[in-house]
């Protein structure tokens, strides 16, 4: 009797399941402090996220070689050029199983003039957890990961998180 | 007449064929019928001919492309080599239900031949009628949610993507299905065979002297499936590894377990008639864990590097699951009346006593095993959270139990029949163990000189050298006493598959423990020492062949021979497929993948996985030597030094009535 | 008999030999290669579906590879390469379940199951105690002895098997590291800054000091913590205690804004405007958050600053005037700004012909100055005399006739066209200012403040 309880409970649990295709995985980094991303940019200077606290920074993961990296890089130059002025929202690079002369020439092809890690960029993608590429991540002002983006992002659907956020955080 | 069309008429045809078949046994066994038993025979033929001819059709539309035929538009391809193209059959969900579906209707035209002399004896008719029904069932999958033959418009030119890259780059991936589904689809057969006794209340030992050919056999192949399987993924995966506790192997290995505790329980209700609801239990265990694993692996429930892609039949097959499981706990409660054991354990330290514990070992195994490969799932039920079990889970729950078999496997041959002497049994085995303890000391000592390290390692060449050396002396002295019958009969056969069982148990432990891996940049002409093999990268080159571009490393290993590991870009496959290359020897193998070619433009490096691990070669041999134990099982021992080995007899009325 | 105990004695002993002396001795080194591959095989691949980052060589596992290489380089501990994998890619990335909570019952349940199959088997063997037996009509005290007997059985199996089952899941399970002194000393003094933060978004001003001074401790020259550690000192009201705390972090880092304002801001509490300029000048010089802008405005920082300039220098040119024989300006310590600086003061004040006097002073000394010029003129100009206006617009005409892109000039006299109603003639005044590579942050806020570009329909350069 006991075994025709556990059976039928197996099969209750399997035929709820979802697919494990469907389950989307979200990151216990979400809401937390956001991991350091810490290293040498393609220019060769030193970077840390942490310089740039108290603005939105969006962390992007990419390869050069990656068809939807590149169909979403025009996005990240359009909204790092419309907060250049204000300067609220800047976006730093992390190339993710790469090499400096491949990003670099990505960079030159497709634009762009913000830094990109590649010393320390092994460190930062583990950190965050990043399972492909494009990936992006938002980190507000005060240093949280507050938005995770798997595949391209935009520039108006960054922005409309910012807005959002920022409204939510206005009101109570 | 298109493939299509005629594809779906042979499907259809199975399926009105089982139908018919399950009306024509149920009337029989109501008595309506008498001549049941010739319909069902002509059934199963017409049965066996539209799986046939299904399979036909659908390798013709395979082999001629014809891309009109959905399936072959989805996997087929015009650059799949010939052999490939044949086994893409199985490379996807719909082509391995018909495949299934194909060695079952095999399974039935076998039994209602094997069993047409037996006139109008009704367990046949029930068996048939259980074998009809799960035929019905495979049928009804590929006529409703897993259609092989839809039809579908292509435009002129166009070409099919081919199955994954990884399962046609290795010749094993011909073999590995089918002969896997030959062991899983024939437990079947007991299976159906525990239904009709159950049904007909014939529930004494003639159910499983009638099955235990088939059951042996079905467990010969199962074997030989996940030794091959294992092979495959050791050949194609390139990272040294061959068992990874992956869902879809584990849900082959939990049939395997339970099968192997039936084959030994068995003995014990042939000789003291003892534990008959235990094994019906695992007859029907083993066949529900084969649907089961179907549907954890088919389902897309759980993920796995075998699973195919998301498909409509999990709902089904896990109906049918649970169908299956609860009408064979509603028959044996309904019979447990006349399950009631007449015989009893004579004494603890016996042979019986040592089936017994043998039985408990496999349980626990399966238990560990089925609830490490469904706990993420309960968990994520009833807790939300997502959870992984894998290596480190079973490394360290399998492994005592490991130990524990060995060690039964050492002494349980050596042990009396309970009450069969009147000397203790711990003389007899301080006689017949003697010499077995003296090759595990020799096995532990040879281990350490060869600078074998660790106490899990030397615990298992331990212990596999005491049940190597109690088989091997069985053997000898089978041989002596009757020549080249003494290595045939299930005894015999037996204590064969035992030696392989020791060997693959031995060469896992010493590969598991003692693998070495490192990777190397190499450039051209550069040479690297490993584990005490040199390594010298000579240059690479693009081989381009119909379906794919190889960039091919070539290195030469110890000065001897040169590998060519390589990665292959597919058309189709959004990444590239490394194609490992492994220099086996009976001592160690180096098994050498590519990981990368780093600089497009500059010099000529590579970034080379180097794998070193002893023993390997072992394994497969291991498996040989079981999948030869098990033929040699089959063959009827002749007048051996016990009675005559029963052969399938109709179940004698006398000996069923509690 | 006695040769066969011998043997199996010499058996066992040779045995049992081999097999402590393997067990024991040392093994052959073994690589950190070959760590990073054991390790690999524990973690599952997060893409690759039932595959462990050993196995798969897609980007991600080649990634995490690497990590881990890296990491067992350091010589890290394999707790904490777990916690850092399992805090960015979650629990399933660990093949090795938990030993604690609900996923412990994955190691003790298969100990009960097995305490269960052994009690059945060992019931089963026991001699004479076949099954057989049970279905015979015991007495009623027999059966009711027989099913205390079960279940002191039953509760005795599930209580080692569950004991033993809980020891496994201890030992065996992965455990959470909960103190985080394996983490390195950075993060653990980004995470007591980080915990300070979000005190003091709750409003809990003594936590976050407690927590920036936890971080200083783990790094003493972090430079965060010290600068919010000074900020907050000052915010408490203790500004000589703020001092040390800012100073260090400027010295640390002289780049970094947060340290520049909030030193500023406190040197302005002082009194001392000099500095709180300098600080401030620096500050701008960099590439200030928006935050910081936004606390620049609200406490009115240039303002303040400003009025402590003019103020100052309102009290120089008093001083001045309050001597007998005033000197000629050239001879004077006073620069030109301050000059201007203290018209405009006296003009705020209501002074106007004090202050034209005063510039008057100054262009005694330089006669061509175009600032003091177009200073002169903006005075008037503002005067709301009509006559004094037409004065002004020439003052603005002749300090832009000596420099044709003076700042001032240029502004002042924008402003002047816009009051006589000549649009077109002052936006070309700003679209002229607009176009200097140079141009004062005052005059840029004195376009803001008073609406200048919208009233003159200018477009905004920035935009």
């Amino acid at each position: 009797m006991p075994l025709a309880v556990a059976v039928a409970v197996l099969v209750v649990v399997l035929a709820t399941r979802d697919s494990a295709v469907e389950r989307n995985a979200s990151s216990p980094i979400l809401g937390g402090l956001a991991p350091p991303v810490v290293g040498v940019t393609t220019a060769g200077e030193s970077f840390d996220l942490d310089q740039w606290r108290g603005r939105w920074v969006i962390v992007n993961f990419f390869q050069s070689t990656c068809v939807p990296c590149i169909i979403e890089h025009p996005e990240l130059v359009a909204f790092s050029e419309r907060h250049a002025v204000a300067g609220d929202a800047r976006v730093v690079s992390v190339t993710f199983d790469d090499t400096a002369e491949n990003v670099r020439r990505f960079f030159e092809v497709n634009g762009g003039d913000w830094p990109v890690l590649v010393e320390g960029a092994s460190e930062a993608a583990v950190a965050y957890g990043v399972t492909g590429v494009p990936e992006s991540y938002l980190v507000a002002p005060s240093g949280v990961v507050v938005w995770k983006q798997l595949g391209g992002v935009t520039a108006d659907g960054i922005d409309d998180v910012i807005a959002q956020l920022t409204a939510a955080s206005a009101t109570p | 007449m298109s493939n299509v069309a005629a594809g779906s008429a042979a499907v259809a045809a199975g399926l009105a064929a089982a139908l018919l078949g399950i009306a024509v046994t149920a009337l029989g066994l109501v008595g309506r019928y008498p001549r049941w038993g010739h319909a069902a025979r002509l059934l199963t033929y017409l049965m066996g001919a539209a799986a046939v001819a299904g399979v036909a059709v659908m390798e013709r539309a395979l082999i001629t492309r014809d891309f009109g035929v959905k399936f072959v538009a989805d996997n087929g391809s015009s650059t799949t080599p010939a052999i490939f193209n044949v086994a893409t059959l199985w490379s996807a969900l719909e082509g391995s239900i018909l495949l299934w579906a194909l060695v079952l209707c095999g399974y039935t035209v076998a039994v209602a031949v094997r069993f047409r002399r037996h006139g109008n004896d009704l367990m046949v008719a029930w068996a048939l009628l259980v074998m009809f029904a799960v035929s019905a069932f495979f049928f009804a999958l590929m006529v409703g949610p897993a259609d092989p033959f839809i039809g579908v418009e292509v435009p002129a030119g166009y070409d099919g993507p081919g199955p994954n890259p990884l399962l046609q780059n290795h010749i094993l991936m011909a073999f590995h299905p089918p002969i896997l589904y030959l062991g899983y689809v024939g437990f079947t057969v007991p299976f159906a065979f525990a239904v009709a006794a159950l049904a007909t209340g014939r529930l004494g030992e003639g159910w499983l002297a009638s099955t235990r050919r088939w059951t042996v056999a079905a467990w010969g192949f199962l074997t030989f499936g996940i030794v091959l399987g294992a092979w495959w993924s050791y050949e194609t995966l390139g990272w040294g590894g061959y068992w990874a506790w992956d869902p879809v192997e584990n849900a082959s290995f939990l049939p395997w377990l339970t099968g192997t505790a039936y084959l030994h329980s068995v003995i014990v209700q042939e000789r003291r008639g003892m534990l008959r609801v235990w094994n019906l239990s695992l007859v029907i265990a083993t066949f529900s864990l084969t649907i089961l694993g179907t549907f954890l692996t088919r389902s897309g429930v759980l993920a796995s590097v075998h699973s195919f892609t998301e498909s409509g039949i999990g709902p089904a097959i896990l109906g049918f699951f649970a169908v299956i499981v609860a009408v064979s706990l509603a028959l044996i409660a309904w019979r447990g009346d006349r399950l009631r054991t007449p015989g009893r354990i004579a004494a603890p330290v016996s042979r019986e006593g040592a089936f017994l514990a043998n039985n408990a070992l496999f349980a626990a195994f399966a238990f560990v095993v089925l609830l490490g490969t469904v706990f993420p799932l309960l968990v994520e039920a009833f807790d939300g959270r997502t959870i992984s079990v894998g290596n480190p889970y079973f490394d360290r729950m399998t492994r005592p139990i490991g130990f524990a078999l060995l060690f039964l496997m050492a002494v349980a041959p050596m042990l009396p029949w309970g009450g069969s002497t009147r000397r203790a049994p711990t003389e007899l085995l301080g006689r017949r163990l003697l010499v077995p303890a003296w090759i595990a000391a020799v096995a532990l000592v040879v281990a350490v000189l060869g600078g074998a390290r660790g106490w899990a390692a030397l615990l298992a060449f331990g212990l596999g050298g005491f049940a190597g050396g109690a088989a091997l002396r069985q053997i000898v002295l089978a041989v002596r006493r009757h020549r080249w019958r003494g290595l045939v009969g299930r005894t015999n056969g037996g204590m064969i598959v035992h030696l392989g069982v020791v060997l693959v148990a031995v060469a896992f432990a010493a590969s598991q423990s003692y693998v070495r891996q490192a990777e190397f940049d190499l450039e051209a002409n550069q040479q690297a020492s490993f584990a005490g093999h040199e390594i010298v990268y000579l240059g690479s080159a693009v081989v381009v062949h119909e379906n794919r571009t190889e960039r091919v490393a070539f290195v030469r290993v110890d000065d001897a021979k040169t590998y060519g590991p390589a990665i292959a870009t597919y058309p189709f496959a959004s990444q590239t497929i490394g194609i490992p290359s492994v220099r086996s020897t009976l001592r160690d193998d180096v098994a050498l993948a590519v990981l990368s070619f780093p600089d497009e433009a500059g010099p000529d490096r590579v970034i080379l996985r180097v794998t070193v691990q002893p023993l390997v070669a072992w394994l497969w041999l291991g498996g040989i030597v079981m999948a030869a134990g098990t033929v040699l099982s089959l063959i009827p021992a002749g007048s051996g030094r016990r009675r005559p080995e029963q052969t399938a007899a109709p179940a004698a009325p006398a000996e069923t009535v509690a | 008999m006695r040769r066969r105990a011998a043997s199996w004695t010499a058996a066992i002993l040779v045995a049992v030999a081999a097999f402590v002396y393997g067990a024991v001795a040392e093994g052959p080194p073994s690589t950190n290669a070959d760590r990073v591959r054991a390790l690999a095989e524990d973690f599952a691949c997060p893409v690759c579906s039932g595959q462990s980052i050993a196995e798969s060589d897609v980007p991600v596992a080649r990634e995490i590879r690497r990590q881990v290489a890296v990491w067992v380089d350091e010589g890290r501990s394999d707790a904490y390469i777990r916690d850092q994998l399992v805090a960015a890619y979650d629990t399933d990335i660990d093949y090795n379940p938990s030993g604690s909570g609900i996923t412990s019952l994955v190691w003790i349940l298969p100990l009960l199951a097995g305490g269960g199959i052994t009690a059945v088997v060992v019931v089963m063997l026991r001699p004479g105690r076949g099954p057989a037996r049970d279905s015979g009509a015991l007495p009623t005290a027999g059966r009711r002895r027989r099913w205390r007997n079960a279940a002191t059985w039953t509760v005795a199996v599930v209580v080692v098997a569950g004991a033993a089952g809980l020891l496994v899941a201890r030992s065996s399970g992965s455990r959470t590291a909960d103190g985080s002194i394996t983490g390195e000393i950075r993060s653990t003094a980004r995470e007591k800054i980080f915990e300070a933060q979000q005190r003091l978004s709750d409003g809990d001003m003594a936590g976050a000091i407690a927590a920036y001074d936890d971080a200083l401790e783990i790094q003493p020259s972090n430079v965060e913590a010290l600068t919010y550690r000074g900020w907050l000192t000052s915010r408490q009201g203790d500004l000589a205690g703020a001092a040390p705390y800012l100073d260090d972090a400027v010295a640390v880092d002289p780049a970094y804004p947060d340290a520049r304002l909030f030193r500023a801001i406190v040197a302005l509490e002082e009194g001392d405007g000099a500095s709180a300029a300098q600080d401030l000048a620096v500050f701008d010089s960099l590439d200030p958050p928006p935050y910081a802008e936004q606390l620049l405005a609200q406490s009115r920082v240039r303002e303040r600053i400003a009025e402590a300039r003019d103020a100052a220098a309102l009290e120089s040119v008093e001083a001045l005037a309050a001597l007998e024989e005033r000197p000629a300006f050239g001879d004077t310590a006073l620069s030109v700004a301050e000059a201007l600086a203290a018209s405009e003061a006296l003009a705020g004040r209501g002074d106007l012909l004090e202050a034209v006097q005063l510039l008057d002073w100054v262009l005694e000394s330089r006669p061509a100055d175009p600032d003091v010029l177009a200073g002169r003129g903006w005075l008037l100009v503002r005067s709301g005399d009509a006559e004094l206006f037409a004065l002004g617009v020439h003052y603005l005409d002749a300090a832009l006739g000596n420099d044709r892109s003076n700042a001032r000039g240029l502004v002042y006299r924008a402003f002047a066209r816009w009051l006589h109603g000549d649009i077109p003639g002052g936006r070309a005044d700003l679209a002229a200012f607009d176009a200097l590579p140079h141009r004062p942050p005052d005059l840029v806020r004195l376009i803001e403040d008073r609406g200048l570009r919208t009233a003159l329909g200018a477009p905004d350069p920035n935009r």
